[in-house]
């Protein structure tokens, strides 16, 4: 095998220096102006952007819709391989007002950190990272609270203790903006302190909503009984389901959303299209139940 | 808590120039290799640029990103000309054909996108495995079957 990857690899530059390379520093520089004045511009597919609300297409759960990281399973030709997904790259912040005149107008890069710093001292809520990107399982949140005793914390959709001094906490909340706040633990919601306003940035692994663009046809969702046993593992059950339907050379199937403890989304495509949604919920037990289906063609 | 200064803490400034400079032949070879077309790869190029360029301030690692945007830009362009074939045959046959010749691009051209980019980013970039992973969001295990198939594709034509 090691003489025809040598001989594909010096088959391969030969190929490559006969690519003619056009540069033309200029045109870039006028066609990031000119989408920029037309409002025409797209991010990256995959890129991480900031959105100003999260996208949901109809009868699609926000959450489920809105996240994508973790999980790819390929499958290519005969056969089915599990991967995960994996990217390196980063934005923080929406697109600058305009582009750089010149290079060296261009400003040092900024770095990003993915634990959402919070300061309670029980009067104030203070972000102090008011950008914060997400991580695979969600958005870490620490709290430092300096109240001189336990409080609570508040976010849109859940709520949990924030004993005196540090504390971790994992959030589900999905990309875009959000706020939390402190609140005294004993007090009724009218004694809260302020919210505090920070936006959260799509996790490592990101696929922007257009590539998720599923113009749903048919939903199917599946009750069970109590005390009904799932499958170990929904990205295997989610590998057969499509190796069962699908009949495309280029299929991959991806772990849509946080991967959480309680619930598992992907998405099936074919050459690069979404075919099919599979959504699971926690058996309670270490399974995981097929709740919904929905087929995008 | 040091978060604070985590957050001005700056990355070296990159001027855009050099970095265009740098990374334009690369990716463009690289580009073509996967589409089989230099004009095409030059467009995929450039659009990624354009975007690396307008948001040149709030990327982290343009490397990456670019890496990514001219991926995704192959990708999609191996899809639309696969539906291009598909739907519109007669079309296609008037449409202006990839401009490789020879074996290699037809071999090339006959793989799935996944097959075809892993073998150029390992044969052609000498990326690692997870490099290559990381390069077409994946994880580590699915390049080696990947690259396992489009080989014993393209052995008959390369030996």
């Amino acid at each position: 095998m090691n003489q025809l990857e040598d001989r594909l690899t010096q088959l391969l530059h030969e190929r490559a220096a006969q690519v003619r390379v056009v540069e033309d520093l200029g045109a870039i520089r006028r066609d990031a102006s000119a989408e920029r004045r037309s409002g025409s511009a797209q991010p990256a597919p995959g890129s991480v952007v900031v959105r100003p609300e999260p996208t949901a297409p109809q009868s699609r759960s926000p959450r489920t819709w809105g996240l994508v990281a973790a999980s790819v399973v390929a499958v290519a030709g005969v056969g089915l391989t599990a991967v995960a997904r994996l990217t390196s790259e980063t934005e923080v912040g929406e697109a600058p007002a305009d582009p750089p005149a010149t290079a060296s107008s261009s400003p040092a890069l900024i770095a990003v950190v993915d634990t959402l710093d919070v300061g309670c001292d029980g009067d104030d809520t203070t972000i102090l990272t008011p950008t914060v990107q997400a991580r695979p399982d969600g958005v870490h949140l620490r709290v430092d609270n300096t109240s001189g005793g336990p409080l609570g914390l508040v976010w849109a959709g859940g709520g949990e203790n924030a004993p005196r001094g540090e504390s971790a906490h994992l959030l589900d909340i999905p990309p875009g903006p959000a706020r939390v706040r402190c609140t005294d633990i004993d007090a009724s919601g009218a004694g809260a302190t302020g919210w505090g306003s920070f936006t959260v940035l799509e996790p490592p692994g990101w696929i922007s909503a257009a590539e998720l663009d599923c113009p749903t046809q048919s939903i199917g969702i599946v009750d069970y009984v109590a005390g009904a046993v799932g499958v170990d593992d929904p990205l295997a059950d989610a590998i057969r389901t499509a190796e069962e339907i699908s009949t495309a050379d280029d299929v991959d199937v991806m772990t849509v959303g946080y991967v959480t403890a309680h619930e598992r989304s992907f998405v099936v495509r074919e050459d690069g299209v979404p075919t099919m949604i599979l959504e699971y919920v926690s058996d309670g037990h270490g399974g995981w139940l097929r709740s919904t289906t929905t087929s995008c063609t | 808590m040091n978060v604070r200064a985590a957050v001005a803490e700056s990355a070296p400034a990159v001027a855009f120039d050099g970095f265009y400079r740098r990374e334009l032949a690369g990716q463009v070879r690289r580009a073509a290799l996967i589409v089989g077309s230099a004009e095409l790869a030059n467009d995929i190029v450039h659009d990624a640029m354009v975007e690396v360029y307008r948001r040149w301030d709030h990327v982290a690692t343009p490397g990456a990103y670019l890496n990514r945007a001219v991926l995704n830009g192959c990708r999609e362009a191996t899809r639309k000309a696969a539906a291009q074939r598909r739907l519109l045959p007669r079309l296609f046959e008037r449409a202006p054909q990839p401009d490789g010749d020879g074996a290699l691009d037809d071999i090339l051209r006959g793989l799935p996108f996944h097959q075809r980019a892993a073998v150029v980013l390992r044969f052609y970039d000498g990326l690692t495995t997870a490099e290559i992973a990381g390069a077409l969001s994946c994880a580590p295990g699915s390049v080696g079957p990947w690259i396992d198939r489009a080989l014993k594709k393209m052995r008959k034509v390369l030996q």
